[in-house]
């Protein structure tokens, strides 16, 4: 087990270094000036954008930070290998860069100002999608062909076709608008933002719609597998074996049904709960989420690239760690699979 | 891990007498149809039969003729819908099990009567123990605690010949051969010591030398719990060696029960003899054909209006499509459903022959000449 591990988290390094290479050539393809875009409508003073330039390793510096020169009094545009090697060597460092437009802050702090926002939210609405997946489609398969079962499929078809935002907006509508009105503002849900100080409401009140939509699709999904999952098991042999053994139907699919249903499902919602750690752009832009969504979503509109970069980098180590418990939590559910040497070898 | 009984009221069956005039189980005209799309599926018409400790039962048929569906209906485990019984009765020490309530009839799963399975490679739950499976049982019916169930779940491995058993009691089904696996599943129906081991095709799945090995271990442990086995078959030879009495079976009813002897003996109806004629003969130098039963079995949704073999019987005659024909009986209680049985020239001239016939008729040229 732990040589796989290790194997697995030497694999993170390519991956790693992948997707930071890919980025930076993007943001050398995509047009627009970062520096100008700070300034936005103003004139920048020709010393500040050289400092700014410098500063970020736009240009060519010698050792005091002074901006180099060529023969012509030019100044020389870093080379794109040399930004990155820079890049790296930053997050070797643990420094992730600075924001180009949030002037001063390091992208460290903006994340970690953000993730503890995006960890609520994913958590919130991997609690949804567990509880109500799961139980949904276990009602489904155990009364199959019931006014239940219909239902749950119906809603789920429905679900997994909406599009996140859009659901999103529907319940912004209902629950912030449409509610508000009709009761004259005595009952109605928050549809903007997270607390803050002064805030109107408590703060979990603030995750109801945002989760429900982040978990609407994705809890579809997770019903649908957990029906299809344990009708298949209760047609197992092992199933006629246990209740041949006289044991209750509650013990049979409690205990004999719902573990090897289980497995599948939990992949699925340990891989869906990775994504949901990367942010959910949509969600948390439809709902002035203070998340790394959004504000990646925002970082790439104003061309914020380290925000860009420092985010991506910090998703992608997420994800892949995320992945790799969802793995390894495989060999606990199902011991079939083992990992690395075992006596199977 | 399961709950033990709540109903300390429930009386344990297995340790009352039989009734005056019962037998241990009695399966009388037992009738139980699929209601389906497509129409009544007669999955068993009429099957009777009684069985007392210490006996062996052969039911013997094609796939589809109803073998299987008869022992799940005695265990309980036809879904009903689709299923539903539409007459006879299943008695069990002189208790109707088709009265008992699902509580009820969990007391009687695995703890009166135990079943094993065609294919021991899908009937154990991949993701337990073998340890815990077998003690499952136990822990229900008998009230052991873990420790209790855990240490005679290793006296049953060892019992039924797997080694090293305190070791592989924390083994997981993936980690057993399909022999191996099938001691085990023996182990798990004999863990509450049941009156009755229901054995729906024990050796199918198995390799031919696991087959003999598998037989061996449930007469054996036959002899010592005194238990009655129903072993279901397709193969006559599985039972030609263990079974005390045969009935064989064809589209949902039995066309012929009698003794093992008589079976084989003194066969009378034409499927029957059929069944006999295709099993292979080992004779080293002359090679022979086997001699199969031409078409399939017929649709239990629209069963022919005569004699169910009539489609299929060589000897079949008009009154064979027109008319079902009723049990014959001999003096021994060997019977046979077939509208020539009481004629014994018919019966003699088309007979498969066996040993012992070969003899008789040496004898009878011998004592002429």
């Amino acid at each position: 087990m732990g040589k796989y591990i290790l194997k697995r988290v030497l694999q993170f390094i390519p991956v790693f270094l992948g997707v930071t290479l890919i980025l930076f050539a993007l943001e050398n393809i995509v047009p627009g000036d970062p520096i100008k875009l700070m300034a936005g409508e103003k004139k920048l003073d020709p010393q500040t954008e050289l400092n700014l330039r410098a500063t970020y390793h736009l240009i060519e510096t010698d050792s005091n930070g002074k901006p180099v020169r060529d023969s012509n009094g030019k100044t020389i545009p870093t080379p794109m290998w040399k930004r990155y090697v820079l890049y790296v060597n930053g997050l070797l460092h643990g420094d992730l860069g600075t924001s180009y437009q949030r002037k001063g802050q390091s992208v460290a702090s903006i994340l970690a100002d953000k993730y503890p926002y995006t960890i609520r939210l994913s958590i919130v609405a991997i609690i949804i999608e567990a509880v109500v997946g799961i139980g949904a489609g276990m009602v489904s398969a155990l009364k199959r062909y019931s006014f239940w079962d219909i239902l749950v499929t119906l809603v789920t078809s429905i679900m997994v076709a909406m599009p996140a935002y859009w659901l999103g907006m529907l319940l912004q509508l209902f629950f912030g608008v449409f509610l508000k009105n009709a009761t004259g503002g005595a009952f109605y849900l928050p549809i903007s933002g997270a607390v803050g100080p002064g805030a109107e409401f408590d703060d979990w009140v603030y995750y109801i719609l945002p989760a429900i939509t982040l978990a609407a699709v994705s809890t579809a999904y997770t019903a649908r597998i957990m029906r299809s999952q344990l009708l298949e098991v209760m047609n197992q042999d092992y199933i006629r074996t246990a209740r041949a053994k006289g044991l209750s139907r509650r013990d049979v699919i409690w205990h004999h049904a719902l573990k090897n249903a289980l497995i599948p499902v939990v992949t699925y919602i340990g891989i869906d709960f990775g994504g949901m750690m990367a942010g959910a752009i949509l969600t948390e832009t439809v709902f002035n989420w203070p998340g790394v969504g959004y504000e990646t979503y925002r970082a790439i509109t104003q061309r914020d690239w380290p925000i860009v970069m420092g985010s991506v980098t910090v998703i992608v180590v997420v994800v892949m760690v995320i992945n790799l418990i969802v793995d390894i939590s495989y060999a606990f559910l199902d011991p079939r699979i083992r990992y690395g040497a075992g006596k199977n070898d | 891990m399961a709950r033990k009984k709540k109903n300390d009221n429930w009386v344990e069956l297995k340790n009352q007498p039989v009734p005056e005039g019962s037998h241990l189980l009695e399966v009388d005209n037992l009738k139980m149809y699929f209601h389906t799309q497509d129409g009544v599926v007669k999955a068993v018409d009429g099957v009777s039969y009684t069985l007392d400790r210490g006996e062996t039962l052969g039911v013997v048929g094609e796939s589809g003729s109803g073998k299987s569906v008869t022992s799940l209906t005695i265990m309980g485990l036809i879904d009903m819908p689709p299923g539903r019984i539409e007459g006879g009765d299943v008695r069990y020490r002189g208790k109707s099990l088709l009265k008992m309530s699902e509580a009820e009839m969990q007391h009687i799963r695995g703890n009166d009567i135990a079943m094993i399975f065609q294919d021991p490679m899908t009937s154990l739950n991949p993701v337990y123990t073998i340890g815990r499976q077998l003690s499952e049982g136990m822990r229900l019916h008998l009230g052991y605690s873990k420790e209790q169930a855990m240490k005679r779940s290793i006296e049953l491995l060892t019992m039924v010949g797997i080694p090293n058993a305190e070791q592989r009691v924390k083994d997981y089904p993936h980690e057993f051969s399909g022999g191996m696996r099938q001691r085990v599943m023996i182990a798990m129906a004999l863990a509450c010591e049941p009156d009755i081991l229901i054995a729906d095709e024990p050796t199918t799945a198995l390799d031919v030398t696991i087959q003999a090995q598998i037989i061996e271990l449930m007469q054996e442990m036959q002899e010592k719990n005194g238990n009655a086995i129903i072993m279901i078959t397709h193969d006559l030879g599985v039972v030609a060696d263990v079974a005390d009495k045969i009935m064989v079976m064809y589209a949902g009813s039995p066309v012929e029960f009698g003794s093992a002897d008589e079976i084989f003996y003194e066969p009378m109806h034409p499927y029957t003899w059929g069944l006999i004629r295709s099993i292979p003969k080992q004779i080293k130098d002359k090679k022979s054909p086997l001699t199969p039963i031409k078409g399939n079995p017929p649709s239990l949704v629209h069963a022919p209006k005569g004699c169910p073999f009539s489609p299929r019987c060589p000897y079949a005659k008009d009154i064979c499509h027109q008319k079902k024909p009723e049990p014959f009986y001999t003096s021994t209680g060997h019977y046979t459903k077939c509208h020539f049985a009481n004629d014994p020239d018919f019966i003699k001239r088309n007979q498969p022959p066996t040993s012992r016939s070969i003899k008789r008729e040496a004898a009878a040229k011998g004592g002429e000449a």
